[in-house]
C-alpha cells in the first residue's frame, strides 16, 4: 500500500479524485461544494509535499494560498445569495496579491524593474484568472468544468516546464474539480454551489502555472491561453438539455484553450526526464 | 654588526607568520563539488556543480580555522544540460522547485568554524549546510590535505578532498523519495591560495 501512495500518478491523481469525489457526495446538496477541491489538494500535499512549512519556499507557500481558499469559500457562501461583483473584485485583488507573495522570493532575485514587471504581470494573471471562474462559478457545472481544465492545463504546463512537483498540484486540483462535476453528473441535477465552487482549482492552477515560469522554465507566454478557459465554458448555454451532456460540451469547450496552451509548450518544451 | 635584538627579531618573523592564521581563497577552476544519489534502487546517479566559491581561514599552529564555501545551484550539471531537440533536460529539472529551485534559491552555503585535526591531519570540518533556507549541521570527513609550494609556479598553496552524506529531505527537498533516495553523498575537491 505504501509503495503504491509513493507512485506520482497515485497521489496527484487517484487519491484526490477519490478524497474529493467522497466529500462532493457529502457536499453536493450544499454551498459548500467548493470544499471537495479543498480536501483534494490537501490529500496531493500530504502525499507528495507533507505539511511541514520549514522554510517557507514559493511551493509551500502556494500550498499554504490553496489551503485557504477554504476561508473565501465558507465566508461567501455561509451567508446566502449570489456572490457580486465587488466581492469577486476583492478575491480577485486578495488571489494577485497572494501571487506576488508566492513568488516574491524569486522576483527578489531579479533587477528592480524586471521584478516589478514580473509581479504585475503574475498579479493580474492570476486576478484576472480568479475572478474569470467566479464569474462562471455562478452555473456550478461551468464552474466545474472550468476548474477541471485549469487544474489539467496547470499541470499539464508545469510538467512540460520540468517541474514534476507542481504538475502534480495542478492535476490533483483538476481531478478534484473534475469529482465536483461527476457528482452532479451521476445526480442528474446541478449543486446548489455557489460562485466560489472552483476557487481553489484556478487559485492552484493559477500559482502552479506562475511558479512553472518563475522556478522551472516554462515560456510565460504559455500561461496565456489559459485565460480563456473560465470563457470558453460560457460558450455552451445552459439551455435544458440533460446535466451529464451540458456537462461534457462544456468541459470539451474548455479543453480548446487547454490543448492551445500545452501545444504552445510543447513546441517550447518537451518531457522532463528525471 | 647587527644588534642581537634585530637577529633574534628577524628570526622570529617567519615563525610569526605561521603562527598568524592565513587566509585562503578557493581556486574556483580547481574547485567543485559532486554528489552521487541513488536512482530507483538500481543505479548511482553522479552529478557536480560547476562553480563555487569560497575562503579558508587556517592558523596550522593553533590548529584552528574556518571555511565557507558558496555554491551556485543553477550550476548543477549531470550530463544532460541541454538537449539538441529543445525539450527539458535532467539538469532543468533539478534547477526546478522539485530539487534545487535555484530561482528562489541561488546559493547553498557550507559554513564550518571548526576543523578537528589529528596530529598534524586535518582529520574533519565541523559546520551547518544551509540549502533551500534551511540550515542544518553537517559533518564532512577530509580524506586528504596538504599544504606546500605549486609545483611548477612555487606559490605556496593548500589542496584537501572533503566528503560527507546529507539526507535531503531535511532540507525539505522530498521530491521522489524513496524512489531518487535521500541520502546524498558529497565529495568536494578543493585547492585554495593565500588571500
Amino acid at each position: 500500500m505504501e509503495e503504491l501512495l509513493q507512485n506520482p500518478a497515485i497521489q496527484a491523481g487517484v487519491v484526490p479524485f477519490v478524497t474529493a469525489l467522497i466529500a462532493a457526495a457529502l457536499l453536493m446538496r450544499t454551498r459548500l461544494l467548493g470544499l471537495a477541491q479543498v480536501a483534494g489538494f490537501a490529500a496531493v500535499v500530504a502525499l507528495a509535499i507533507g505539511f511541514s512549512f520549514e522554510s517557507l519556499t514559493s511551493t509551500r507557500k502556494l500550498v499554504l494560498v490553496g489551503l485557504f481558499t477554504l476561508l473565501p469559500i465558507l465566508l461567501l457562501e455561509l451567508r446566502e445569495g449570489s456572490t457580486r461583483a465587488a466581492a469577486r473584485a476583492a478575491i480577485a485583488l486578495v488571489a494577485g496579491l497572494a501571487g506576488v507573495w508566492v513568488a516574491l522570493r524569486v522576483l527578489q532575485q531579479k533587477e528592480t524593474a524586471a521584478a516589478l514587471l514580473a509581479g504585475v504581470a503574475a498579479a493580474l494573471y492570476l486576478a484576472a484568472l480568479v475572478e474569470s471562474t467566479l464569474r462562471v462559478g455562478s452555473d456550478p457545472v461551468r464552474g466545474a468544468a472550468t476548474g477541471l481544465m485549469l487544474g489539467l492545463a496547470g499541470g499539464a504546463l508545469a510538467l512540460l516546464g520540468a517541474s514534476a512537483l507542481l504538475a502534480q498540484m495542478g492535476i490533483a486540483v483538476g481531478a478534484a474539480a473534475g469529482a465536483t462535476l461527476l457528482v452532479q453528473m451521476i445526480a442528474g441535477k446541478r449543486s446548489p454551489a455557489g460562485a466560489t465552487l472552483s476557487l481553489p482549482a484556478s487559485v492552484v492552477a493559477g500559482l502552479v502555472g506562475l511558479l512553472a515560469v518563475f522556478t522551472a522554465s516554462l515560456p510565460w507566454y504559455c500561461l496565456l491561453p489559459t485565460l480563456a478557459i473560465p470563457w470558453a465554458t460560457r460558450l455552451v448555454p445552459a439551455g435544458s438539455r440533460p446535466v451529464w451532456l451540458t456537462a461534457f460540451l462544456t468541459a470539451l469547450a474548455a479543453l480548446v484553450p487547454l490543448l492551445l496552451a500545452v501545444g504552445l509548450a510543447w513546441f517550447t518544451a518537451g518531457t522532463p526526464s528525471t | 654588526m647587527p644588534r642581537l635584538s634585530t637577529v633574534l627579531l628577524a628570526l622570529l618573523a617567519p615563525l610569526s607568520a605561521m603562527a598568524a592564521p592565513q587566509t585562503y581563497n578557493v581556486d574556483a577552476l580547481h574547485s567543485y563539488p559532486t554528489f552521487t544519489v541513488n536512482h530507483l534502487g538500481m543505479a548511482t546517479m553522479h552529478g557536480r556543480f560547476d562553480k563555487m566559491s569560497g575562503k579558508v581561514v587556517l592558523d596550522q599552529a593553533a590548529k584552528t580555522g574556518s571555511l565557507e564555501a558558496r555554491i551556485a545551484t543553477a550550476s548543477v550539471s549531470t550530463g544532460d544540460g541541454k538537449r539538441a531537440d529543445g525539450t527539458r533536460s535532467r539538469d532543468d529539472h533539478l534547477r526546478a522547485a522539485d530539487f534545487f529551485n535555484s530561482a528562489e534559491f541561488p546559493e547553498m552555503v557550507y559554513k564550518s568554524t571548526k576543523l578537528n585535526f589529528n596530529g598534524e591531519a586535518l582529520e574533519s570540518v565541523e559546520g551547518t549546510l544551509t540549502l533551500l533556507g534551511v540550515t542544518k549541521p553537517v559533518k564532512l570527513n577530509v580524506t586528504s590535505f596538504k599544504c606546500g609550494p605549486h609545483p611548477f609556479n612555487k606559490k605556496p598553496m593548500c589542496g584537501a578532498n572533503v566528503e560527507g552524506t546529507i539526507k535531503r529531505t531535511d532540507f525539505g527537498m522530498k521530491f521522489g523519495v524513496p524512489a531518487i533516495a535521500d541520502d546524498i553523498k558529497l565529495a568536494i575537491g578543493i585547492e585554495a591560495y593565500p588571500e
